[in-house]
């Protein structure tokens, strides 16, 4: 019951972030697919013809397309992973004022803790996921992929977006992790977010001025990396599964500061 | 087997320099209705949330139901359930949908006895928590500790804010559950009327600490006020519980032998003006307005 109680919590949230994103995948599919408007006859031959002939146009739309959806996979993402403690982490129960209740039924603190993390990151991950197909699904239909002509850009795409998701798991996981345990720390929902903002701008100014500026490379996960991933290079995995590990380290902390604090 | 549902020795809990528990000693028997009395601030609400394990004491020791209180004592948790001073409900859920949510906590939730109280204390089930008036939401959460099954029922002011009628029902109902199921009942409150109407068990805490603890009906029993004037009179005394003086008169609560006391008082040559027996009222606001107190918990206990 625990689960569908975190569930309800994150619904409202996460049905709005699964709206907004999908509406703007839509867009950006329909949008760029407009631009194809020359290809409107579909016959194999015609299209061949075209694709063969118009090869780079399409190779730019395609191109055009992938970034937009990779654009909304990664902002979509770390906005998702940021504000999603809000919508209903354990720090909401301070909120609230109903860490109380919570914490007199006869569960641990952890695995209460535990229990909502998850749910949430599932969450967030299921709507980029759903938001990916949705915007596959539309841009197949959109431009009749099933003809053969487009099959094997859209299936690139599709699985670039699929990766995608991938790669932004050690980002989307350390933002969550932060903005959750800030959450536990300040007892409020506000107040954590705008401490886990300071944190992660801190955490990219320094990356700023040690990558760009001082032309230091440091263990980051930013786009450069995660980008390699996105391109079906899997060398830097390992990476990626530390900072999964580092990532857990917040949730980890927020359980630790939860099991010691007094409810008053 | 332990026969205190309850037991504290010497509890202190602080607050960064706030002392809200000051050395607390506290026996709650097994099968009573026990009334934690005080005034707002005395420390009642803090010695529920350490016994829970919400808080944790700065030193000394407590047990519940025979188990050490230590945070997340989850054998405690099982076996008490808890309404907060300020019945922490969820607000978007239905009365409906926090006893399904409360009832997968527990192995002894009883669906049956969530019915029966729900149909006792007419709560409209299905109206969203935030719409309830405070008499509905009081009534609810009384609903989710009640049908837990537990062996104790630890309450924080259960009654504050409500009218007579649902004052009624709530003591009604608590009085019911106790009688019926032969469980412990705990509360905290600062008003006597209920505690007088429905306790067997009294505790009064001061500052964070006991100042008395004994069964109502010896209080009403032993409990004296005895009004002298004469020089030299005593200032303490065995059973003395406080003094109060006002030129040569002086008004003496004494915890038992007042009629003794009174009768040493005229050998010595003083006049007694009245010797009576106490409402747990006057108890209370004697013991709270003190000059000098120094009644030991243990006196009638």
């Amino acid at each position: 019951m625990y689960l569908w109680k975190c569930w309800r919590e994150y619904r409202g949230f996460v049905l709005g972030l699964l709206f907004l994103l999908t509406a703007f995948a839509f867009l950006a599919d329909y949008s760029q697919s407009r631009r194809l408007w020359w290809t409107e006859d579909y016959s194999r031959a015609a299209s061949s013809a075209l694709f063969h002939g118009m090869h780079k146009t399409n190779l730019g739309v395609f191109h055009d397309i992938q970034e937009m959806n990779l654009g909304l996979v990664v902002i979509g993402g770390l906005l998702g992973a940021l504000f999603m403690s809000n919508a209903g982490g354990v720090a909401t129960e301070f909120e609230h004022k109903t860490s109380e209740l919570l914490f007199t039924r006869p569960r641990k603190r952890a695995l209460l803790m535990w229990t909502n993390w998850w749910c949430g990151l599932f969450l967030l991950e299921a709507v980029l996921l759903v938001t990916v197909l949705t915007s596959s699904a539309s841009l197949a239909i959109l431009l009749h992929v099933w003809d053969g002509t487009w099959f094997a850009l859209f299936q690139k795409l599709t699985v670039r977006l699929l990766l995608a998701i991938l790669a932004m798991l050690p980002m989307n996981m350390m933002v969550y992790g932060i903005a959750s345990c800030a959450g536990v720390l300040c007892r409020s929902v506000s107040k954590g977010l705008l401490a886990a903002v300071e944190v992660i701008a801190g955490y990219f100014g320094i990356y700023v001025l040690l990558q760009v500026h001082f032309r230091l490379d440091t263990p980051n996960w930013w786009f450069d990396r995660s980008y390699s991933i996105i391109g079906g290079d899997f060398s830097h995995l390992e990476l990626a599964l530390a900072w999964m590990i580092i990532a857990l380290l917040f949730p980890f902390a927020a359980q630790k500061i939860l099991e010691r604090r007094d409810v008053v | 087997m332990n026969e205190w549902a309850i037991e504290t020795r010497q509890l202190s809990k602080y607050y960064g320099d706030v002392k809200a528990l000051d050395g607390l000693t506290l026996k709650a028997p097994k099968g009573s209705v026990y009334g934690y009395l005080g005034r707002n601030g005395a420390g009642k609400s803090t010695t529920l949330k350490v016994l829970l394990g919400l808080a944790r004491a700065t030193s000394g020791e407590a047990h519940v139901l025979g188990e050490r209180v230590r945070p997340e004592n989850l054998a405690i948790l099982e076996r008490t359930a808890y309404v907060g001073e300020n019945k922490p409900l969820y607000e978007w859920m239905s009365a409906e949908q926090m006893v399904r949510f409360t009832r997968g906590f527990y192995k002894s939730w009883s669906d049956e006895a969530a019915r029966r109280y729900a149909e006792m204390l007419e709560i409209p089930m299905r109206r969203k928590i935030k719409k309830l008036s405070k008499g509905n939401r009081t009534k609810v959460s009384l609903l989710l500790a009640l049908a837990q099954g537990a062996e104790l029922l630890m309450l924080d002011e259960p009654t504050s804010g409500l009218d007579p009628v649902y004052l009624d029902d709530v003591l009604r109902t608590l009085v019911e559950h106790h009688v019926n199921e032969g469980r412990t009942v705990f509360f905290s409150s600062h008003d006597l009327s209920e505690v007088e109407q429905i306790a067997e068990w009294v505790g009064i805490i001061d500052n964070g600490k006991m100042l008395l603890e004994a069964r109502l009906d010896d209080i009403r029993e032993n409990f004296r006020t005895v009004i002298a004037s004469g020089n030299g009179l005593p200032e303490t005394g065995e059973n003395i519980a406080s003094v109060t003086r006002d030129g040569n008169f002086r008004k003496y609560v004494l915890a038992r032998g007042g009629e003794s006391f009174a009768a040493s008082l005229e050998q010595q040559g003083a006049a007694v003006l009245e010797v009576k027996a106490m409402s747990l009222r006057e108890v209370f606001l004697a013991l709270l307005r003190k000059e000098s107190a120094n009644v030991s918990v243990e006196v009638l206990a």
